[in-house]
């Protein structure tokens, strides 16, 4: 049964590589027609080469037909491969996959050919040299024949073994061109050796064939002249047949090479390759969605689109497909960007964004590599153009680099270094929560003894102090940034000397101590308690009170990110400084309405803020305390 | 005698050179379609 089935199953393979050799083509039909008359003579050859009847004419008959054979092949080879270099050669395709079945199918005419004329001649050949062998009467000139036989055998065995596996075998593979490439060096290779072969064979049949010669003229065997006349026609044709073919062999043995694994050829306009920004180290050839910026326009993947939104729709929808072909992969979210490098930066971030919002990850920018060229005999010089890909993540980064940089080639050139975030945080991690307390002095001790720092020296010292795990507990004045015009964080250390700047606090409450938050008071706190050595911004602070996402204004957004000395507090009161109508005994009476309007102002707020301070349980500062203070 | 020991000669020699050089010509020739599928990877 498993017998039948294997026939059966090799049946339906020759009849399907029939109908490939075939293709439908009258050439085709007569060169199956000659290989069938090859057989019949081959056939006929054998049944007088065993019924011991002259083979004369069967032979005559074989080589016409093979002759015959080797001729319609050769057309038709020639022919399918003027059809294949003529869509090779031609320029970008409007259909890609329309091109890759026009090779595919004149490649499948030309090997199938080569695989069905050799195994036919093949046999033909053998039998040949039985008749040469065997025949009774002996042939005429049977020497030529067998020779002639043995050298074509060999020919068509060499042709036939040299494209086992090419080039088919390479299909499907991670890297094909690369594999296809060794395929095919390893075809020429045999069929150079297959050469040298043959050169050999003729050698050892020269040898023989003088033998024959000089036991002939002992004999005293004189050749016949039309044997010496068909070696001279033979001489010429092989003369002029290898003269002739000397272009095929010498591109043969030079191949286009393959591309290298970090470079990659795609179907976008030739005018706008050249324009692209130049291959960098660390290119890589990647496979993804290219948004091309050609002279026509935008268009995504040879696809005519008019503005972002149209890429973005186009752009999703390629993600769901892929999603929906390859639902348990992971979607690589590249986009890549074909753009001359002379575009201005900025006009470039709508297709970033349109990628962003289209859910992909990573964008790209296509790169040309350096133009090679490869000088052929027969085709003329061959430019090999390719492209390689240089990957970025979509981030904050990548599109203040769309903005900071003046052209695309620039910005690719940068080497993925962008500029640095104007608004990056620098702040330490909070270090309140970490430090143990110290135990003395006695915290209501403190207060009488709060006191000015001088200079920003001495803040820090403290803050090195603490940093080395010494705190030192004390209480310090601090005031509001209320009354102050200015964006800053709401809490500033004074220092007694005039020409130093204050330095910001930021204060997180320990043990139950009231917090007086981040509202800009117009009054001003004894603070107790101790540094913690760290410098903190108010993101961090907010970090501290389990505020992990606040929101922020324009003004906050800038003020949140300023550091301020973090301060442990530990216990606070405060004190307002009363405001008071200025000196206008020689102002106008619409300048004191307005100082007096001012200083009402202030009032009201100030009351609101002692108020305030009442809620959250701050009490007000005992005069003693204020004393050092001031 | 020894001109048609020359003629066997040559009839030999060229039979085999013409021979040697018509398959050698047939390989070369079919070689060419591997660098034509060569071009492939090119274009």
């Amino acid at each position: 049964m498993v017998a039948v089935a294997e026939q059966g199953s090799a049946i339906s393979q020759f009849l399907y590589l029939l109908r490939w050799f075939l293709d439908g083509q009258a050439l085709g039909w007569c060169l199956l027609a000659t290989l069938t008359a090859v057989g019949t003579s081959v056939f006929r050859l054998l049944f007088r080469v065993v019924r011991r009847e002259s083979g004369l004419r069967a032979v005559v008959w074989t080589w016409c037909t093979v002759v015959l054979s080797l001729a319609l092949a050769g057309v038709r080879i020639a022919l399918a491969r003027q059809e294949l270099l003529a869509v090779l050669l031609r320029h970008a395709p409007d259909d890609s996959s329309q091109r890759a079945r026009l090779v595919a199918v004149s490649l499948t005419r030309v090997v199938l050919t080569q695989r069905f004329t050799c195994s036919v001649l093949a046999v033909a050949m053998l039998a040949m040299l039985v008749a040469v062998i065997h025949a009774r009467p002996r042939l005429p000139q049977r020497w030529l024949i067998g020779l002639a036989a043995s050298l074509l055998l060999l020919t068509v065995v060499a042709v036939h073994l040299s494209n086992q596996g090419f080039p088919w075998s390479c299909f499907g593979a991670d890297n094909s061109s690369a594999c296809s490439f060794e395929e095919a060096s390893r075809s020429v290779l045999q069929m150079q050796r297959a050469a040298r072969c043959l050169v050999c064979a003729g050698a050892l049949g020269w040898a023989i064939g003088l033998l024959l010669v000089f036991r002939a003229a002992r004999r005293q065997i004189v050749s016949d002249g039309r044997a010496s006349l068909a070696s001279t026609v033979i001489l010429v044709a092989g003369i002029g047949a290898f003269w002739a073919t000397r272009t095929e062999h010498a591109d043969a043995l030079q191949l286009v090479p393959p591309d290298r694994p970090n470079a990659a050829r795609f179907w976008i306009d030739e005018r706008l390759q050249e324009q692209l920004p130049m291959a960098r180290s660390g290119c890589s050839a990647e496979t993804a969605p290219i948004i091309e910026l050609g002279a026509n326009g935008v268009s995504v993947d040879g696809s005519a689109l008019r503005d972002p939104e149209d890429v973005e729709a186009a752009l999703a929808r390629k993600r769901e497909l892929w999603q929906q072909l390859n639902p348990a992969s992971r979607f690589s979210g590249l986009v890549l960007l074909a753009a001359p490098r002379g575009t201005k930066a900025w006009d470039l971030l709508p297709w970033l964004l349109a990628a962003q919002q289209a859910g992909y990850a990573k964008f790209g920018a296509l790169l040309q590599v350096p133009t090679a060229t490869l000088h052929t005999h027969s085709l003329g010089a061959l430019e090999i153009k390719r492209v390689c890909a240089e990957v970025w993540t979509i981030d904050a980064g990548l599109r203040r680099a769309f903005a900071h940089f003046e052209t695309w080639g620039e910005l690719v050139a940068a080497d993925s270094v962008w500029p640095p975030d104007p608004y990056a945080r620098h702040s330490e991690h909070s270090r309140c929560g970490s430090l143990s307390a110290p135990t003395s002095p006695p915290l209501a001790s403190l207060f009488g003894k709060a006191h000015l720092l001088r200079k920003r020296d001495d803040l820090d010292a403290l803050i090195n102090q603490a940093k080395n795990g010494v705190a030192e507990r004390l209480a310090l004045r601090v005031g509001g940034t209320g009354r102050v015009s200015c964006e800053c964080p709401p809490f500033m250390i004074p220092l007694s000397d005039p020409d130093e700047s204050s330095p910001s606090l930021l204060a997180i409450p320990q043990n139950g101590a009231a917090n007086f938050g981040l509202d800009r008071t117009v009054l001003e706190f004894i603070v107790v308690g101790y540094f913690s050595g760290a410098w903190i911004d108010t993101y961090e602070y907010l970090h501290t009170q389990g505020d992990d996402d606040p929101v922020t204004d324009d003004e906050t957004r800038s003020t949140y990110r300023e550091l301020g000395a973090e301060f442990c507090l530990e216990a606070s009161c405060y004190w307002a400084t009363p405001f008071e109508f200025g000196n206008y005994e020689h102002a106008g009476a619409e300048e004191r309405r307005l100082s007096e309007e001012n200083v009402r102002y202030w009032r009201t707020r100030q009351a609101e803020d002692i108020a305030q301070m009442a809620r959250l349980g701050i009490p007000k500062c005992r005069p003693e305390s204020l004393a050092k203070a001031r | 005698m020894r001109r048609a020991l020359l003629r066997n000669i040559y009839t030999v020699t060229a039979a085999v050179v013409g021979l040697v050089l018509l398959c050698v010509a047939a390989i070369d020739w079919l070689g060419y379609t591997v660098f034509v599928a060569s071009l492939t990877w090119w274009r």
